[in-house]
C-alpha cells in the first residue's frame, strides 16, 4: 500500500488530538470529581443514577418529617407527664383529705391540679395545639377555672378538639398517630374534677371534719382518681411507644439515605484512582504521539537530493 | 535512418520530460490540497510505419479508483449524517441538565415532591405552602421551557434544511458546468483540473446526500440520488423546501420535491438514505418529536398524579363553592363508571369550622343518593344516567337537606357544586370503592379541585364508551386529516375524516378504521378501553407506522370545545403540547391557604363533629406519595401502556434521552471510522507521496538531460559534417 505524504501528518494530528481529549476528559473528572456532567455521559447508569437520587431526596423528606414529629412528641410527653403529675395531685389531695378527716385544703390542691391539666392540654407546640386534632388552631380545653368546669352542662363540652388525629407519615409503609386528642387524655380527669366541684357545691362551704356522707363520697372519687391517673399513664407511654418508633424509623431512614448516598456516588463519581491512572496514560500518550511525529516529520528524500 | 529523425526522437523525449516534470510538480504543489487526485503523464512510443521514432505523451490522467471513490462517497454521507445527528440529540439530552449536581429537571420534580412531605408535619405554614406552590411552578416552567428549547432545535434543523437544500442546489448547477468543462478539455488534452473540480463537488454533494455517480466515457458524470432519481448530468435537477418557518408541537413540515429538467416533480424525502438532508429530516420529524412526545407525557402525569392527590383533598376552611373547569364532558355523556360495587363518592357539606352539617353519598351502581347516615335514599334512579341526570339528582338531593345549594353543568363541560348559606363543599373519595370516570375519581374526572391546569387535555382516558355519542361535526366542514408515513419517511395514505353528527365513538372508529377511506389498509385504532382509552396499532406489514395529524377541526360541542385528536390524544400537537403553559390555578397561586392539604375523614363521624382542620395533613400527604403511586404511561412509541410510578417513569425518560444521545454518538464514530478507512484508502491511491513525487522528478530531469545531450551529439555530428564540406 502507498503511503501519502498528507496523511502521514493527518494520522499525527489526529493523534495528538485523541491524546489531549482524553487527557482532558480526565482531568475534568478529576476536577469536578463526577464522571460526567449530563445525561449521555452517564449513559445506561442515567435510569439508575436518577432513580437513586429520587429516592435520596424522599428519604431526605421523611427524615425531616421524622425529626419534626421527635420533636413534637417530645413536648407531648412533658404535657403527658405534667397531666399525670396533676392526676397524682388531685389523687393525693383527696387522699390527704380523707386521711386527715378534713376538707380546708381540698378544693385549693384540686384548684393547682386543674390549672396545671388544663395547661397541659392546650399545650401548644410551634404555634399548634397538638391535643386538638385536626384541629390545631384553637385551645381543644375552653374552660380557664374551676367554675367553668362546675357550670358546663357536660365535661364534654368543655373539649373542643377535633375527632379526627393527625396522621404521620414517617416512611413509605410507616404512618403514626402524632397525638391523642384532649378529650381522651383529659375527659376522666375533668369528670373527677366535675365530681369534687359537684361534692363543694353539695357539702360546702367545705371546712371542719368530714361528715360520713363526705368521707363515702371522697373515697368513692378517690377510687375514680387512681383509674384517671393509670389511664394517662398508659397514654404517656403510648406516647412514649411512638417516639421510640419514630426515632427507628428515622433512623432507618438515616440509614437508607446513607445507602443511597453510595449508591449515587457510586454511579456518578468518577474513581479518583482510576482517573489519575488514566491521566497518566494519557499523558504518555502524548508524549509517545508528539516523538512519533518529530521523528517521521524528519524522514525526506529531500535531505538526500544536494 | 537520419540525423534529423534522431533530432526529432530527443525533442519529443524533452516533451515526454517536460510532461512528466509538470505532472510531478503539480503533485508536490499539491500534496496537502484535500481531494485531489495525483496527475500521471503516460507515454508510448512513437511508431512511424514500422519504426520507432521517439515518443509520444498519450496522457496526462488523474489516478483514481472508482470503486474506492463511490466507496467514499457512501462513507462520506452516512458519517456526515450521523455526525449531525449525533450533535443535535447531544444538545437535545443536555437541557434536561446535569443530573449530578442537582439542576436537572429530575431534581426539580423530586423538589415538589419533598415539599409536599415538609407540609405533612405543618400544613398550616403559609411559608411551607408558598415554597411548595413555588416549587410546582418553578417545575411547570421547566416543562415548559424544555418543550419550547426542542421546538426550537426542531426550527434549527429546519432552517438547516432550507440552508442544505440551497447548498444541494448549487452543487448541482456546478457539476452540469463542470461536466462541459472536463468534456472540453477531454478533447483538447488534459481534464484534470476540472476533473478534480468535479470530483470536488460530487463530494461535497454526497456530504448533504446518498448518491450514485455514473463515470460516462467522454469524462462526464451522471450523478443520481441512491434511489436512482438523476441529480446532475449534462442538465440538472432542481431541489425545493418551502420551510414554514417556526416549529410548534405537532407541525407537520412539507417533504423537499425533487424537478428534473424536464419538468417532472416528485417528493425526495422518502428517497434519501442517509446524508445530512436525511438527518435533518429525521431529527426534525422523528427523534426530536419523540423527546418532545416523552416529555409532554412525563409533564402530563407529573401533574395529573397532583391533580389526582389535590382532588381528594380540602382547603380549609372548604372553599363555598367547587367551579369545576372544563371536563371534556358532555351533560349528555353517560356516566362510565368503574369501581366497587357499589361505586361511591361523597359530597360534604360543612360550617366554617369544618364541623360536618350534611353528607351526600352518591352510589353510582344503584343510582341513588342517600343523605348523612344513611336511611332511604333521597334520590333513586336518577332519570338517565348521564351527566346531566346526575346533576339533577344532586340538585334534589340538595334541597333535601334544607340547607340548600346548587350542582350546574355548564356548555362547556364545568360542572359547579356549590353549598347553600353559609356552607362549605368538599367532595370525598372514600377508601374503599370509590367511583372512577376515565381512570380518575370523581372530582378530578370534573376537574372540580385540580391543582395544576393547562390548555389542552392532560389525560387521554376519556371516560367515554364505544356506545358514547362521540358529539363531534355539529358544525359542516368538520374533518379530521391524517397522513400515515411508513418507517422511512414514504407517505402511504392521507385519509380525511367527516364525523357525523349524533353518531358514537364506535361508528367513528368504523369510520377511522375503514380500508378505503380511513387507515384500515396500515393499521387499526382500538376500541376505548375501561377509561376509554383508544391507541393506534399499525398492521403486521407496516412496523414503524407514523400517524401525523394535517388538520383537526373537529370540535366537541358542549364539552369545552376538545377536538378529537386533542381528546384522545392522536398525534404529536396532543401529545407533546401537554407539557406547555402549564400552571398552576390561579386563585391558589393567589392565596396559598387554598392549597387542598387536608382530607375529610367521615368514618365514624355524625353531624356536628369537627372533619376536618388546618392540622389536617391527609391532603398533604397523599400529594407527598403522588410520585409513588402506580400509573399507566404511554410507551415512547405510543403503540402501548406501562404501569408504573412516576419516579420511575422519570428516570426512564432521563434515561430514554441519554441512550438516545449515546447512541447516536456510537453510530456516528462507526459512520465516521468507516468514512476515514474509506477516504484513506481512496488517498492512499490518489493521493500525493512526496518521496515518489522526488525520485519521479529525478528521473525526469536526468532523462531531459540525456535527451538535451542527445540533441547536442546531433549538432556536433552536424558541424563535423559541415566542416568536412
Amino acid at each position: 500500500m502507498r503511503v501519502v505524504s498528507s496523511t502521514v501528518h493527518l494520522t499525527a494530528m489526529a493523534d495528538l488530538q485523541r491524546a489531549q481529549r482524553d487527557l482532558f476528559e480526565a482531568q475534568r473528572q478529576a476536577g469536578s470529581e463526577n464522571r460526567a456532567d449530563d445525561l449521555l455521559g452517564f449513559g445506561r447508569d442515567a435510569a439508575s443514577l436518577l432513580s437513586a437520587r429520587g429516592f435520596l431526596s424522599e428519604s431526605e423528606a421523611f427524615i425531616g418529617v421524622g425529626k419534626e414529629a421527635g420533636a413534637r412528641l417530645s413536648v407531648q410527653a412533658v404535657a403527658l407527664e405534667q397531666l399525670q403529675e396533676a392526676a397524682k395531685q388531685v389523687k393525693d389531695t383527696v387522699a390527704g383529705a380523707i386521711g386527715l378527716d378534713r376538707s380546708d385544703e381540698l378544693m385549693e390542691g384540686i384548684r393547682q391540679a386543674f390549672e396545671s391539666a388544663a395547661g397541659a392540654l392546650n399545650v401548644n407546640h410551634a404555634g399548634k395545639y397538638v391535643f386538638g386534632g385536626v384541629r390545631e388552631t384553637a385551645p381543644p380545653f375552653t374552660a380557664s377555672s374551676l367554675n367553668d368546669v362546675a357550670t358546663a352542662a357536660a365535661v364534654d363540652d368543655l373539649f373542643v378538639n377535633a375527632p379526627g388525629k393527625v396522621q404521620l407519615r414517617i416512611s413509605v409503609t410507616a404512618t403514626v398517630t402524632a397525638a391523642p386528642l384532649a378529650d381522651e387524655i383529659g375527659r376522666d380527669f375533668m369528670a373527677v374534677v366535675r365530681r369534687l366541684t359537684d361534692f363543694e357545691t353539695t357539702y360546702g362551704p367545705l371546712g371542719g371534719t368530714l361528715t360520713p356522707a363526705e368521707r363515702a363520697d371522697l373515697q368513692s372519687i378517690l377510687g375514680d382518681a387512681g383509674q384517671v391517673m393509670d389511664d394517662i399513664i398508659t397514654a404517656a407511654s403510648m406516647n412514649g411507644g411512638t417516639q421510640k418508633r419514630v426515632e427507628n424509623v428515622v433512623a432507618r431512614n438515616e440509614d437508607q439515605q446513607i445507602y443511597y448516598n453510595n449508591l449515587v456516588a457510586d454511579v456518578q463519581q468518577a474513581d479518583l484512582a482510576e482517573v489519575a491512572t488514566r491521566i497518566s496514560q494519557a499523558q504518555l500518550q502524548l508524549n509517545a504521539s508528539s516523538q512519533i511525529y518529530a521523528q517521521l516529520s524528519r524522514l525526506s528524500l529531500l535531505d538526500y537530493l544536494r | 535512418m537520419s540525423l534529423n529523425g534522431v533530432m526529432s526522437g530527443a525533442l519529443s523525449g524533452l516533451y515526454a520530460s517536460q510532461a512528466g516534470l509538470r505532472a510531478a510538480s503539480n503533485n508536490i504543489a499539491n500534496v496537502n490540497t484535500p481531494g485531489y487526485a495525483r496527475q500521471e503523464a503516460t507515454f508510448s512510443a512513437r511508431v512511424m510505419g514500422d519504426v520507432t521514432s521517439g515518443v509520444d505523451v498519450d496522457a496526462i490522467r488523474r489516478v483514481t479508483d472508482r470503486f474506492l471513490v463511490s466507496a467514499a462517497l457512501n462513507a462520506t454521507s452516512g458519517a456526515s449524517g450521523a455526525e449531525l445527528k449525533a450533535q443535535f440529540l447531544d444538545r437535545a439530552q443536555a437541557m434536561f441538565g446535569d443530573p449530578a449536581n442537582g439542576t436537572s429537571l429530575f431534581d426539580d420534580i423530586d423538589r415538589v415532591f419533598a415539599s409536599f412531605g415538609e407540609l405533612t408535619t405543618d400544613p398550616s405554614s403559609t411559608v411551607r405552602r408558598s415554597n411548595a406552590i413555588a416549587d410546582v411552578q418553578t417545575l411547570l416552567g421547566q416543562f415548559d421551557l424544555m418543550s419550547d428549547q426542542l421546538q426550537t432545535l426542531r426550527t434549527e434543523a429546519d432552517n438547516r434544511l432550507t440552508e442544505t437544500v440551497n447548498r444541494a442546489n448549487e452543487l448541482i448547477a456546478q457539476i452540469v458546468d463542470l461536466n462541459g468543462a472536463v468534456q472540453r478539455a477531454r478533447i483538447s488534452g488534459d481534464a484534470t483540473g476540472a476533473e478534480n473540480l468535479l470530483d470536488n463537488a460530487i463530494e461535497e454533494l454526497s456530504n448533504l446526500m446518498d448518491i450514485s455517480v455514473d463515470y460516462k466515457t467522454t469524462g462526464a458524470v451522471e450523478v443520481r440520488t441512491g434511489s436512482g432519481v438523476l441529480l446532475a448530468g449534462m442538465t440538472g435537477s432542481t431541489l425545493s423546501y418551502q420551510s414554514p418557518g417556526q416549529a410548534a408541537p405537532g407541525a407537520v413540515f412539507p417533504a423537499i420535491t425533487i424537478t428534473t429538467s424536464s419538468g417532472s416533480a416528485r417528493d425526495l424525502d422518502a428517497d434519501l438514505r442517509q446524508g445530512e438532508l436525511k438527518a435533518l429530516i429525521d431529527l426534525r420529524d422523528r427523534e426530536l418529536p419523540a423527546l418532545s412526545r416523552q416529555l409532554g407525557e412525563l409533564a402530563a402525569h407529573t401533574s395529573e398524579a397532583i391533580n389526582a392527590a389535590h382532588n381528594t383533598a380540602t382547603s380549609f376552611p372548604p372553599p363555598t363553592q367547587l367551579a369545576g373547569a372544563p371536563s371534556g364532558f358532555r351533560g349528555a355523556d353517560p356516566l362510565n363508571v368503574t369501581g366497587g360495587p357499589p361505586a361511591t363518592t361523597q359530597i360534604v357539606i360543612t360550617d366554617d369550622q369544618g364541623a360536618l352539617q350534611h353528607t351526600l353519598t352518591i352510589d353510582f351502581t344503584a343510582q341513588t343518593v342517600t343523605r348523612d347516615s344513611g336511611g332511604a335514599p333521597v334520590v333513586t334512579g336518577y332519570g338517565a344516567n348521564t351527566v346531566n341526570g346526575l346533576v339533577g339528582a344532586l340538585n334534589t338531593a340538595l334541597a333535601a337537606t334544607g340547607a340548600g345549594g346548587s350542582a350546574t353543568f355548564s356548555a362547556d363541560g364545568e360542572m359547579t357544586l356549590t353549598a347553600g348559606g353559609a356552607g362549605r363543599i368538599a367532595v370525598v373519595e372514600p377508601e374503599t370503592n370509590a367511583a372512577r370516570m376515565g381512570g380518575r375519581g370523581f372530582s378530578h374526572a370534573f376537574a372540580l379541585n385540580n391543582l395544576i391546569t393547562g390548555p389542552q387535555p392532560l389525560s387521554h382516558t376519556t371516560g367515554l364508551s364505544a356506545a358514547s355519542v362521540h358529539g363531534f361535526g355539529a358544525t359542516a366542514g368538520e374533518e379530521i386529516g391524517l397522513r400515515l408515513l411508513d418507517r422511512n419517511g414514504r407517505v402511504l395514505a392521507e385519509p380525511t375524516i367527516t364525523p357525523v353528527a349524533g353518531q358514537t365513538v364506535a361508528q367513528l372508529l368504523t369510520q377511522l378504521n375503514d380500508p378505503a377511506n380511513g387507515v384500515g389498509n396500515y393499521g387499526t385504532f382500538s376500541a376505548p378501553d375501561a377509561d376509554g382509552r383508544i391507541l393506534f396499532t399499525p398492521g403486521a406489514n407496516y412496523p414503524g407506522l407514523e400517524v401525523r395529524v394535517l388538520t383537526d377541526t373537529t370540535v366537541r360541542q358542549g364539552s369545552g370545545g376538545n377536538s378529537f385528536t386533542d381528546m384522545f390524544g392522536i398525534g404529536d400537537a396532543a401529545l407533546s403540547g401537554r407539557a406547555r403553559d402549564l400552571t398552576v390555578r390561579e386563585d391558589i397561586l393567589a392565596s396559598p391557604a387554598t392549597l387542598s392539604l387536608s382530607q375529610i375523614e367521615l368514618a365514624g363521624r355524625a353531624v356536628g363533629d369537627v372533619v376536618t382542620g388546618l392540622g389536617d395533613n391527609g391532603g398533604a400527604e397523599a400529594l407527598f406519595q403522588a410520585s409513588n403511586e402506580q400509573r399507566s404511561f404511554l410507551r415512547p412509541d405510543g403503540r402501548a401502556l406501562i404501569t408504573t410510578t412516576l419516579r420511575n417513569f422519570a428516570a426512564q425518560t432521563g434515561a430514554e434521552a441519554g441512550r438516545m444521545a449515546r447512541s447516536a454518538e456510537t453510530t456516528a464514530a462507526g459512520a465516521v471510522s468507516m468514512r476515514t478507512e474509506a477516504t484513506e484508502r481512496l488517498a492512499a491511491t490518489e493521493g500525493v507521496n512526496i518521496d515518489e513525487e522526488l525520485i519521479k522528478l529525478t528521473a525526469f530531469q536526468q532523462a531531459y538531460n540525456a535527451n538535451s545531450r542527445m540533441l547536442q551529439a546531433v549538432n556536433e555530428m552536424f558541424d563535423t559534417l559541415l566542416s568536412i564540406v
